[in-house]
């Protein structure tokens, strides 16, 4: 184990609030950062972020996300310690089997490094819960006002003594639904029970 | 004779024309779709070989929306003869559209490389590839011979990622303990007490052990493949820059900036791929045959007509000129060879012949039809060498969503229905290898030849020994012999990769180090197309430009073609084929269908509706986001 922390942003690009990790990331490029942080951009596939992860084997971990979870207000920020216990093999076999295919999703990404135990015990979660999520460039107002907050919580995070853990609370975060969109409402073109003819 | 259903004849110069005396050559009547019950009704076959005459059959739906373990949302429909214990009617449907043609509408024609390239998290270098090509020639520009070895290289890592990800994350765990032990308890005990032909090869003593090592999550064959990925990436990188979207392909070839130890890292991290070839053609011929040998109706999941179309990859450096004027014999140039196969013959290998025989139907699809029928012309009768064209032909084609009609009768998938002289076909790893096999034209090197029957590869010593494969031509196109084919594909691939990386090799040792030529964008009217190839087949890119700027471009991929609805003549596209008359093999409980026989089938064309379709806004509504990749459109 190193003694490197790593920083990631996941964002899907181009959906305003959605990219939010990608594009804080990018911005905290710019800032200065204590020695041994490494600020990466991690919006790519799951078993791909378990291999960066390997690679670099940091002691701490820090992952920062726009996540439309739908439980709480645009703009607020979710703060935790990541559970470390896996979700169920089938979820993380389906959700394996899409970020293999290129699906990027922090849930995906969650599951799928925890199954396989890439993540130091030392791993907490920044989310935040988005406001606009269509296509376009920039943050709502909402989303963009949680920037310096979350770099603040951020650095309170890697700025901890080494072998001290986040006060964070500890929990297993919400999911996605899984697996893959269903189709548009009203789209479906499957009765409800099977025919018998 | 080439087209049998397109009205184009050819002279005795070989020249296309079409036939005369006819008012709209292209036009048609579609013909109403019937369901499998209204064929019956009619007293046709609606499917061959069955016999009704003791009742009414016993029939009932089996659907799964979506399919799991396949990329993007697939759903599929079926209608299951239960008696019979056989599908015998099935409706593909691709949920989802995004619809890249309309963004790239008015665009710097450059935009094109990065844009098409997001249209799939897998397949973002053959995009890129395929849309440089298309770029290169309506430029009129020439990569370096260097630039194009590169280009290859980088396709044939690729092809690294893709092919064992399928076989060991996607349609393995088909064959793993964990399925089969459900869905055919009784094969289970046959498995551990019999013998792996292959064990010193691959090192599974029993075909139990074989499928222990698909098992998720665990299996052993399963975590190599997840393993196998970062070998892939590494390759890529070392050509592309990043992967899955290169940073550095351009019109004219690459601007990666490579060094002896460049060539000298990808050759090392070859070495790994020509030892899991070994393996995994091995692992397939045991586990595939073990079933084959249990069951010989296996032969008969996912079974369709011998019919595929190919448009080659792996260009030779010497031959290639980026000009549509002499595609085809860059064409035929190809390490892996173009063509099209009917009925398991090849029928062509020109690119020309290929390109001007296909249609892009949209009568079961959720679009508008921007030909009427075919008595709209299109806005290019031919192409640039004077060969007609349908107004159906992508150069024609015009994207216009409309999400109407939403019925099995009318329209159900946001894929398009493409033909080749109105027949469906598919297309695959295994096809290419089809085509390569019977064209005959690879050059004289050690480590591949064909047979006439199939290929003879030879994968280099590395940690293993060096080892002869031999690929036969199958007898049957169906699930098995499409993974068969998937697994020694990457044979196949490897001995590409070495042929051009000796090349590479050669060009840096004599000097020829340029990568890539100068450009500009020309402001005249052009059109082009980027004949190329995905991990899964077919792949095309077909641009219409002026004033330097993107008027219509035209992205045709390999599962568009696999996984296509019906057609205006209600022919099925190639899963509906493969899935109707595949029989019901597994152990049921009363009428408790599982599904795994259809599921093999459909997985075994190692689906991909990301590059298939295109997300909707249409309404404003998105049922949950999807992204590939960090970088996409969608």
């Amino acid at each position: 184990m190193s003694s490197v922390t790593l920083v990631g942003g996941i964002g899907l690009p181009w959906l305003r609030d959605l990219d939010f990790g990608t594009q804080w990331i990018n911005r905290q490029l710019l800032e200065a950062w204590p020695a041994g942080v490494i600020l990466e951009d991690l919006s790519y596939g799951a078993h791909r972020v378990l291999h960066t992860i390997q690679d670099l084997q940091p002691a701490r971990i820090v992952l920062v996300c726009c996540m439309p979870r739908q439980i709480d207000p645009p703009g607020t920020i979710r703060r935790y310690r990541l559970d470390l216990t896996p979700p169920p093999n089938e979820e993380v076999v389906d959700r394996l089997s899409e970020a293999v295919m290129g699906i990027v999703d922090l849930d995906h990404t969650l599951a799928v490094v925890r199954h396989f135990n890439g993540f130091p015990v030392d791993t907490v979660v920044v989310e935040v819960e988005p406001e606009d999520c269509q296509f376009g460039l920039g943050f709502s107002d909402t989303v963009e006002a949680t920037v310096d907050r979350v770099a603040a919580m951020v650095h309170e995070e890697v700025e901890r003594p080494a072998g001290v853990c986040s006060d964070a609370p500890v929990i297993t975060p919400p999911t996605s639904p899984m697996p893959l969109p269903m189709p548009m409402p009203n789209m479906s073109l499957f009765p409800s029970k099977p025919t018998e003819y | 004779m080439c087209f049998k259903n397109l009205p184009i004849e050819f002279d005795s110069g070989g020249s296309a024309k079409l036939k005369e005396g006819w008012k709209n050559p292209y036009s048609f009547e579609p013909t109403p779709s019937k369901s499998y019950l209204e064929k019956l009704a009619a007293g046709g076959d609606a499917h061959a070989g069955h016999d009704h005459s003791s009742g009414a059959p016993k029939l009932r739906d089996w659907s799964i929306d979506p399919v799991t373990r396949v990329a993007g949302a697939l759903a599929i429909h079926t209608v299951l003869d239960l008696e019979k214990r056989e599908a015998v009617e099935a409706h593909s449907l691709a949920m989802l559209f995004r619809g890249y043609e309309i963004i790239l509408k008015g665009r710097d024609p450059r935009d094109a490389i990065d844009i098409s390239s997001r249209a799939c998290g897998v397949c973002g270098g053959v995009h890129s590839t395929c849309s440089s090509l298309a770029l290169e020639q309506a430029f009129g520009i020439i990569p370096p011979p260097l630039g194009i070895t590169i280009r290859n290289l980088g396709e044939v890592a690729e092809m690294f990622y893709d092919h064992p990800l399928h076989l060991g994350l996607l349609a393995g765990p088909d064959y793993s303990t964990a399925i089969v032990s459900v869905t055919n308890p009784e094969l289970i005990p046959i498995a551990e007490s019999t013998r792996a032909p292959h064990a010193h090869v691959h090192g599974f003593a029993t075909i139990k052990d074989l499928m222990d090592g698909f098992n998720p999550l665990e299996g052993k064959i399963y975590l190599e493949a997840i393993e196998q990925t970062r070998t892939a990436r590494i390759m890529c990188t070392l050509m592309y820059g990043k992967y899955p979207h290169p940073s550095t392909l351009v019109p004219g070839g690459v601007s990666t900036t490579v060094s002896t130890t460049t060539f000298n890292e990808y050759y090392a991290n070859l070495g790994k791929i020509f030892d899991y070839a070994k393996r995994l053609c091995g692992i397939w011929d045991d586990i595939l045959d073990f079933f084959l040998e249990q069951n010989p109706a296996y032969a008969l999941v996912g079974d369709r007509p011998k019919n595929l179309i190919q448009t080659g990859i792996w260009d030779d450096p010497k031959a290639y000129d980026a000009t549509f004027k002499n595609c085809d014999a860059w064409g035929n140039k190809r390490y892996s060879a173009p063509g099209i196969i009917l009925d398991g013959k090849l029928i062509t290998t020109d690119l020309t012949r290929i390109n001007m025989g296909i249609e892009e139907f949209v009568t079961h699809s959720f679009y508008e039809d921007w030909a009427a029928n075919g008595t709209k012309p299109g806005r290019f009768p031919n192409d640039p060498l004077g060969n007609p064209l349908s107004p159906y032909h992508m150069w024609n084609k015009e994207t216009i969503p409309r999400a109407e009609g939403k019925n099995f009768k009318e329209k159900y998938s946001w894929d398009t229905a493409p033909r080749w002289d109105r027949l469906s076909m598919e297309t695959g790893v295994y096809g290419r290898m089809w085509t390569t096999a019977l064209a005959g034209n690879l050059p004289d090197n050690p480590y591949i030849s064909a047979t006439g029957d199939g290929l003879r590869m030879v994968m280099p010593r590395h940690e293993m020994p060096e080892m002869e494969l031999n690929w036969k031509i199958p007898e049957r196109l169906n699930a098995f012999e499409r993974n068969r084919g998937r697994a020694y594909g990457v044979a196949f691939t490897a001995a590409i990769g070495m042929i051009c990386l000796q090349q590479a090799f050669e060009y840096w040792r004599s000097g020829e180090t340029a990568v890539s030529t100068k450009f500009t964008i020309p402001k005249d009217e052009r059109m082009s197309v980027g004949f190329w190839e995905a991990g899964r087949g077919y792949l095309t890119h077909h641009l219409h430009m002026d004033k330097g700027r993107i008027v219509n471009y035209q992205i045709n991929t390999p599962s568009t073609w696999n996984a296509s609805p019906r057609d205006p003549f209600d022919n099925p596209g190639p899963y509906e084929e493969a899935i109707v008359g595949t029989p019901i093999l597994e152990t049921m409980s009363g009428d408790n269908i599982k599904g795994i026989d259809i599921l093999r089938t459909i997985r075994s064309f190692d689906p991909c509706m990301p590059c298939t379709t295109h997300m909707d806004t249409g309404r404003g509504i998105i049922t949950r986001e999807v992204n590939s990749c960090g970088c996409t459109l969608e």
